[in-house]
């Protein structure tokens, strides 16, 4: 019979900590894609290249020159060059272009270099002004300067889209979980009412009774907290044996910093969570008087 | 206090939810008194004791309580009363989630008792004054009614009290039982306590007579006749 009796208090502390759990997990997956979608966007950034084609006339000599100069111009990142010959190679896998060469008599393309740029540098602006230097400084090599403008001008807007619906669905999750788990624990220190005010009537101070409550509830905050860590992780390793995309933008070792300060904040948000409920409630009691708490 | 007086109220009103329950309230209780409390349901008796304890404010009148004036006691104040009050319901309010000995432990503790060994003395003491030694580790769903009473009676002894106040600390047993806590209560005297019992049942008073207030009428007389 005593063990029934502290069983009833530990169930109701496990519905509290499974439901924070549940609820911290959650917002870790979603923080961390959020955190981590900037990395991977900007790497996918990275990867859009702009193509700088040269007149027939500038040599090869000529264009190596270039290269070096040209990676020195603030947001290129990196620089290759591409012959008119290796460039045909690559059209010939996908098109048949057998008697093209004899019909024209050569290769109907040109040496470029082929730009990458640094991830604050991907946006319209930024490369219609690189367009322009690079025209400007090099009018006798350069020919023209070619990349898809629609994908510069809408690449940001979309990614700031997609970075608003996910922060707005972590700030909805954070609702969530406050009015989730304030209604547990509320739930929780309902039960114990009672014994709050027979605490009260055999002569404890407030401070005292709130203590143990309050002791108790950062205590599951933060064992809530490591739960959902544990989770998250778990995930993580479960889903990089299947979708290595998803499971980058969880735990893993290249994020350990980002990863680790996400802890640190569901950590102490649990445990702020929880502390902020209990204290509330326990106060909620404290001041009710009797004919009130037999009204419920 | 000094006077032996531990409550002493004069034209007391004692209000409930804007209704005046009790006025003209004159009561004086001195160490060692033993005095029931007679009167119908919704009478004012339960009141009466709610201001005892700082529960509800005296609305209007004089008075003190061991040494707490009713009219000007702060929230703050109020633990420190009801630490010289021994308080026994009917329904025993005992804390059901831990042991008999830590329900003892847990008053020690939030009445600022310190030393581990003073805290065991006075549970030991308390525990054998209400005859339940040996039922320290029972918790208190185990108990019987009568036991858990006594409990409740061991409780309000802890911290020496000058007054002790039973809201009908029979009404929930049997008579047999009822007369064993009642013979328990009524031996307090002796321990230069005041004290003052709520209670239908008349049965008990004439077993163990003693001074009587009845509520009635929204007043309290003294009743001078014996049932």
């Amino acid at each position: 019979m005593a063990k029934s009796k502290k069983n009833t208090f530990k169930t109701t502390s496990v519905y509290v900590t499974a439901s924070l759990s549940l609820i911290l997990f959650l917002l870790l997956v979603f923080g961390s894609v959020f955190l981590q979608s900037q990395k991977v966007f900007k790497k996918y950034k990275e990867q859009i290249e702009i193509d700088v084609f040269f007149r027939d006339a500038t040599s090869e000599a000529q264009i190596k020159k270039l290269e070096k100069e040209i990676l020195l111009i603030d947001g290129v990142k990196a620089v290759k060059f591409v012959s008119k010959e290796d460039a045909w190679e690559v059209i010939k896998k996908d098109v048949d272009l057998e008697n093209v060469e004899d019909l024209l008599g050569g290769i109907p393309l040109r040496n470029s270099l082929q730009l990458k740029l640094s991830g604050d540098y991907v946006q319209l602006d930024s490369v219609k002004y690189l367009e322009k230097q690079l025209l400007n400084t090099y009018d006798e090599e350069i020919m023209s300067v070619s990349y898809n403008e629609i994908q510069f001008q809408n690449i940001n807007q979309n990614f700031y889209t997609y970075m608003l619906y996910v922060l707005g669905l972590c700030g909805l999750l954070v609702i969530i979980a406050v009015v989730l788990i304030n209604n547990t624990i509320r739930l929780a220190i309902f039960s114990k009412r009672f014994l709050i005010r027979t605490m009260q009537l055999v002569g404890a101070k407030s401070s005292f009774i709130k203590r143990p409550f309050i002791i108790n509830a950062i205590f599951q905050g933060i064992f809530s907290g490591i739960i959902a860590i544990i989770f998250f992780i778990g995930l993580s390793y479960l889903l990089s044996h299947y979708e290595s995309f998803i499971s980058t933008m969880l735990f893993s070792p290249q994020n350990l910093i980002e990863n680790l300060i996400l802890f640190a904040a569901v950590i102490v948000l649990g445990a702020l969570i929880s502390y902020l409920s209990t204290t509330l409630s326990v106060r909620r009691y404290l001041k009710l008087s009797i004919d009130k708490l037999y009204r419920f | 206090m000094e006077n032996n007086h531990v409550i002493t109220i004069a034209e007391g009103t004692i209000r409930h939810k804007e209704q005046v329950v009790l006025s003209n309230v004159n009561v004086q209780v001195n160490k060692g008194d033993f005095i029931y409390l007679i009167g119908k349901t919704g009478s004012g008796k339960s009141s009466l004791l709610r201001v005892l304890y700082g529960d509800i404010m005296m609305h209007s009148g004089s008075g003190t309580v061991v040494g707490h004036n009713l009219t000007t006691l702060k929230k703050k104040e109020v633990p420190f009363l009801r630490r010289k009050i021994g308080i026994i319901f009917q329904d025993f309010q005992l804390l059901g989630d831990r042991s008999v000995e830590d329900n003892l432990r847990f008053v020690l503790k939030a009445t600022g008792w310190k030393g581990k060994k003073e805290i065991n003395a006075q549970i030991e003491k308390v525990l054998s004054l209400v005859g339940l030694s040996n039922k320290n580790y029972k918790m208190p769903h185990q108990l019987s009614g009568g036991e858990q009473q006594r409990v409740a009676i061991a409780r309000a002894f802890l911290n020496n009290p000058d007054l002790i106040l039973a809201d009908e600390p029979t009404g929930n047993l049997d008579p047999e039982t009822a007369d064993e806590i009642m013979q328990l209560i009524f031996s307090l005297k002796e321990e230069n306590v005041g004290i003052i019992m709520a209670t239908h049942d008349y049965r008990l008073i004439e077993r163990f007579p003693s001074k009587i207030l009845k509520c009635a009428d929204g007043q309290i007389n003294e009743l001078k006749i014996t049932i």
